[in-house]
């Protein structure tokens, strides 16, 4: 039995060890291999659980985790924000500590900012990682083909529905 | 959109709606730059921007990024970013083009003083404020010939170039972006601190929060700009410039859950909404 998991490596970390435990089956591992820019794991079977010294990774935290049970554990702490409270009740809404007012209470739903420190992905100075995803007619997206050789800007909004 | 066109810099916005939600979306606001679906979050997650603060099981808004903006050069290397803790606020057009061109100083035209005076003129990059977007104020000064300014830090008593806006609720303003500093050793010591000299630019982020009573659609942006010069030998007292700016705001885009006039635009959102909650909640 083999499962394939790709994902976009978006940033270079040194020597992190990562350790993948299967909660149901502790004998079944991932073994890591695979192009610079790329994670790829294969699941294989062995004893226990297998810790792999590498010299990038991704935040595992973050890292979504396939259909089987699998857990995995950092040995870095992950960066772990604060929730922004502070907000009055206003006339027409919740008023935020800079003064927006919105229909939702600040610290809540779409209105959780971070106090204080908070991830903000990859640093300046470092390469973009590539992004695959959909547009908005459906097509297959690759940035590095698309972008090419221009200089972009690339954001990242929460959503244009709501 | 024309000055990133014209300026061949790709653009891109991403979010976590489905791609007809998007698509609906750009057609009601004639967006012509690239709108990116990622309804699992994946690439979300992969930048490691989730916003985790948001429980798991908090529908639809488990999924959604820190937001924020990249921007990278030919090569792919990220030369600016722009992430800020509340959530609503946006980098500008005028902020991110500067950037993506890599633009060193605004033009801007100094008042006529005396000769030999320090020249400071107050202007904002670009046409109006709007509420949520930055825009930033621009301080110009030009410094004569062999006198300079403190930076920060300014040494014990005397004081560096700032900007200090009068208090006004409506106004967001967020940390002065500085120009870097060149040391100066003071003739005959050791004393050596943080100068500005010649030509450079403070730049102060600004937004505006929201509605204005009455339909107003200007505020006033005042406040004083604060220096100490010095030559060589001696130093003046420490000197200020107040200005005071009448700038016009621009109505915020309807938005189509919360105003009659975006509903028209977008008359399939509430649906959009229930489809991205029910889904959601059905993979939990």
């Amino acid at each position: 039995m083999s499962h394939q998991l790709t994902s976009v490596v978006p940033r270079i970390k040194e020597n992190i060890t990562l350790y993948f435990a299967h909660q149901k089956n502790p004998h079944d591992f991932f073994r890591y291999e695979g192009p610079e820019g790329k994670l790829v794991a294969t699941l294989g079977e062995d004893q226990g659980a297998l810790a792999l010294d590498i010299t990038w990774g991704i935040p595992l935290h973050q890292l979504r985790t396939l259909g089987v049970d699998w857990q995995v554990q950092d040995t870095e702490d992950g960066m772990r924000p604060e929730l922004e409270t502070r907000g009055t009740q206003a006339e027409n809404g919740w008023q935020d500590h800079d003064g927006f007012i919105g229909p939702i209470r600040p610290g809540r739903g779409p209105r959780s900012d971070p106090r204080g420190d908070f991830p903000t992905g990859p640093a300046v100075g470092e390469h973009i990682p590539n992004v695959r995803c959909s547009t908005t007619d459906g097509a297959s997206f690759n940035l590095q083909e698309h972008r090419g050789d221009r200089p972009a800007v690339f954001i990242f909004f929460r959503s244009a529905v709501w | 959109m024309k000055y990133f066109d014209a300026a061949d810099i790709a653009v891109y916005a991403l979010s976590y709606d489905e791609a007809d939600a998007l698509r609906d979306f750009r057609d009601a606001h004639g967006i012509t730059y690239t709108l990116l679906s990622d309804p699992d979050s994946d690439v979300i997650r992969s930048f490691g921007i989730l916003n985790t603060l948001i429980d798991t099981t908090d529908h639809p808004w488990y999924g959604i990024p820190y937001p924020g903006t990249y921007v990278v050069n030919p090569e792919g290397t990220i030369t600016h970013k722009f992430f800020d803790n509340n959530l609503a606020v946006r980098a500008g057009p005028e902020q991110l083009l500067r950037a993506a061109q890599g633009q060193p100083m605004l033009e801007s035209k100094a008042n006529e003083t005396a000769p030999d005076a320090i020249q400071v003129s107050v202007a904002l990059d670009g046409n109006t404020l709007a509420s949520t977007v930055q825009k930033d104020l621009v301080v110009s000064f030009s410094v004569p010939a062999g006198r300079h300014v403190y930076a920060e830090p300014a040494p014990r008593g005397s004081m560096a170039v700032d900007v200090v806006l009068d208090e006004n609720k409506r106004l967001v303003q967020r940390r002065l972006v500085r120009p870097t500093s060149a040391p100066h050793t003071l003739a005959g010591t050791s004393e050596s601190f943080q100068v500005h000299d010649g030509v450079f630019e403070l730049r102060l982020p600004l937004t505006v929060n929201g509605g204005f009573g009455g339909g107003s659609t200007e505020i006033s942006v005042s406040g004083e700009v604060r220096w100490q010069s010095c030559d060589n030998e001696v130093c003046d007292i420490p000197a200020g410039q107040r200005f005071e700016l009448q700038l016009a705001v621009a109505e915020s885009p309807a938005v189509a859950l919360r105003s009659k006039r975006g509903a028209v635009l977008e008359p399939n959102a509430m649906e959009h909404f229930q489809r991205m909650s029910e889904r959601r909640v059905g993979t939990d």
